[in-house]
């Protein structure tokens, strides 16, 4: 077998330039390992259990009384939120370790193409196997449990949900080129996750803390993602605005992190 | 034409320089062996000239375009081989090859899985192309390395270590794939394996602390600039001889040795030597030719006194 001059004929180069240089075949590694294995289905089966379990519960078992379906769902969410950390913890920190992330960038393959590769796919699959089927299913429950909910207001309801997710996400991605192990990138969003509920405490903080989105706020107020799904007032909405701009954040800060390191 | 070129590339940590404003030159279609011990910064050169590691002064150009402000088209254009490489384990020889293949070219699948399986039978893994890398000894990652560094077919090969970690007849057939990729390829590879860069190198350069102490053809390499010289065991008038090669203007100096019985011939131009010197001898009814031998430096020792000899 020889290395001929047409070894390559019938085939284009690439004209992907800039910062979308490699990112279609990055894009479509990340996609792939989430969809063409079997994680996508654990993940559905695992979280649609976890959440459907509990509402389940809620709706036909004997649950306290003084706990609203709604609320149940948003702090289920908050578990889904703790998983996102576990399984985003080696995405960055793991293949800087192993060399992957210097293997592939001795491609022709751009900085932010490759935290766009992690991000997108990451935060696609987290959404629609931790949430977006869970919360289809939860659908249906409440229908067969003939409580009326405004599909709107639900789909509001979810997509609030879906931020707190991605601020976990965009969390870990940050971390993740922030340090080189993993320890402190699992370690920091749980103690953010856990610690926000002694915070919450300081006047101010707990209306605005991604908690806040999911977990009740206060004594007698409901999550920013009940309160939406059943039409009540928003109790905290500085949480809404805060999770949008800690996202914004943590992902400006990651291209730029990852613009710089050096591997 | 050259393919590679730094000049005063520099990288340094804390102060300390691992690279030290390095020049290198390495020639179009030459297999390039980069030697230093451990350490001297053969893979942190390797990563500046990928643009994997920002250099702290200096500069460079690969195939004529800059390492720094033209990086990703230098890695359009070359293929790299890390240290130890590493893939990712979820996907098969098949796959991972296929996904290096998505960041040079697309067209249709048929092409591309030819391309992929044409790679595989280079390196001789194809019956093991669908089985999970995760499974892959060293050796077998090694050659999955060199497949993916070639599956664009690029204009430049930059292996770190090639055979570091293979068995005899791993880097036999390694040093094997290398002779075939140089049909078409510049071939630039650090190695701590001597006896490899002696056999498939034509060009050397040794690094020691971050600094070239020695560059340019493996000829040169080994005699340290000096004129080449051959031996001949004679019996006959040695120093009538001496004359008569002393007459060529390649001849550079004529030594009589052993009481008369051995000729030291130091040369300026090789390839004349090479295809007159032992017939002139020969032409000489008088003169007994009993042996006659290039005189030949191992570069192992050149390499040893060269990393140990300036440390002294």
């Amino acid at each position: 077998m020889t290395v001929g001059d047409n070894a390559l004929s019938g085939l284009q180069p690439l004209r992907e330039t800039g910062w979308r240089s490699g990112l279609s075949s990055l894009m479509g590694a990340g996609f792939g390992s989430w969809w063409k294995t079997n994680t996508w289905w654990g993940q559905a089966l695992l979280w649609t259990a976890i959440l459907n379990g509990s509402t389940a519960v809620a709706l036909w078992g004997e649950a306290p009384e003084d706990v609203s379906v709604f609320t149940l769902y948003g702090v289920m969410t908050m578990f889904a939120a703790i998983a996102v950390a576990i399984i985003m913890q080696e995405e960055i920190v793991g293949e800087k370790r192993n060399g992957t992330a210097a293997w592939v960038h001795s491609k022709p393959v751009s900085r932010p193409a490759f935290i766009l590769s992690k991000l997108v796919p990451n935060s696609v699959g987290i959404l629609a196997t931790m949430l977006v089927i869970p919360s289809a299913v939860f659908y249906v429950q409440m229908l067969l449990a003939g409580i009326e909910v405004s599909p709107g207001r639900f789909a509001l309801g979810v997509s609030v949900a879906g931020l707190n997710l991605l601020f976990y996400v965009t969390l870990t991605l940050m971390l993740g080129t922030l340090f080189d192990a993993a320890a402190a990138v699992i370690a920091i969003p749980l103690a953010f996750a856990f610690g926000q509920q002694l915070v919450g405490a300081i006047p101010g903080l707990s209306e605005i803390l991604p908690w806040a989105l999911v977990v009740a706020s206060g004594p007698e107020g409901g999550s920013v993602v009940s309160a939406i799904i059943a039409g009540e007032p928003i109790p905290a909405p500085g949480a809404i605005v805060f999770a949008i701009a800690a996202c914004i954040t943590f992902t400006v800060v990651a291209f730029w992190k990852w613009n710089r390191t050096e591997l | 034409m050259v393919a590679l070129q730094t000049e005063g590339l520099t990288k340094s940590y804390d102060g300390v320089n691992v690279v030290d404003g390095i020049d290198l030159v390495v020639p179009d279609r030459s297999v390039y062996g980069f030697l230093g011990p451990n350490g001297a910064g053969k893979t942190t050169t390797m990563k500046m000239l990928l643009g994997l590691i920002r250099p702290s002064a200096g500069s460079g150009t690969v195939l004529g375009m800059d390492i720094t402000s033209a990086s990703e088209d230098v890695r359009r254009r070359v293929g790299y081989l890390p240290q130890e490489p590493r893939f990712y384990p979820h996907m098969t020889a098949r796959e991972t090859l296929a996904f290096s293949a998505g960041f040079f070219f697309s067209g249709p699948a048929s092409r591309v899985d030819a391309r992929v399986e044409e790679m595989l039978e280079l390196v001789g893994i194809a019956d093991r192309a669908d089985r999970p890398i995760k499974s892959f000894s060293g050796g077998e990652m090694q050659r999955l390395g060199i497949a993916q560094a070639q599956i664009h077919q690029p204009d430049l090969l930059i292996l770190d270590e090639p055979a570091a970690a293979l068995d005899p007849l791993g880097r036999r057939d390694v040093l094997e794939i290398l002779g075939r990729l140089t049909e078409r390829s510049t071939v630039f590879y650090s190695t701590h394996i001597l006896e490899d860069v002696q056999r498939v190198s034509d060009h050397v350069c040794i690094l020691k602390k971050g600094r070239v102490v020695a560059q340019g053809s493996i000829d040169e390499v080994l005699t340290g600039g000096a004129d080449t010289s051959y031996w001949a065991t004679i019996v006959g008038d040695a120093e009538a001889a001496r004359a008569r090669l002393l007459a060529q203007e390649w001849v550079s100096g004529v030594t009589v040795a052993e009481g008369g019985s051995r000729l030291v011939v130091s040369v300026t131009d090789t390839d004349a030597a090479e295809a007159r010197l032992q017939r002139l001898l020969l032409a000489d009814e008088a003169l007994i030719v009993k042996e006659f031998k290039r005189s030949s430096i191992d570069l192992e020792s050149v390499f040893v006194d060269l990393v140990e000899g300036e440390s002294e």
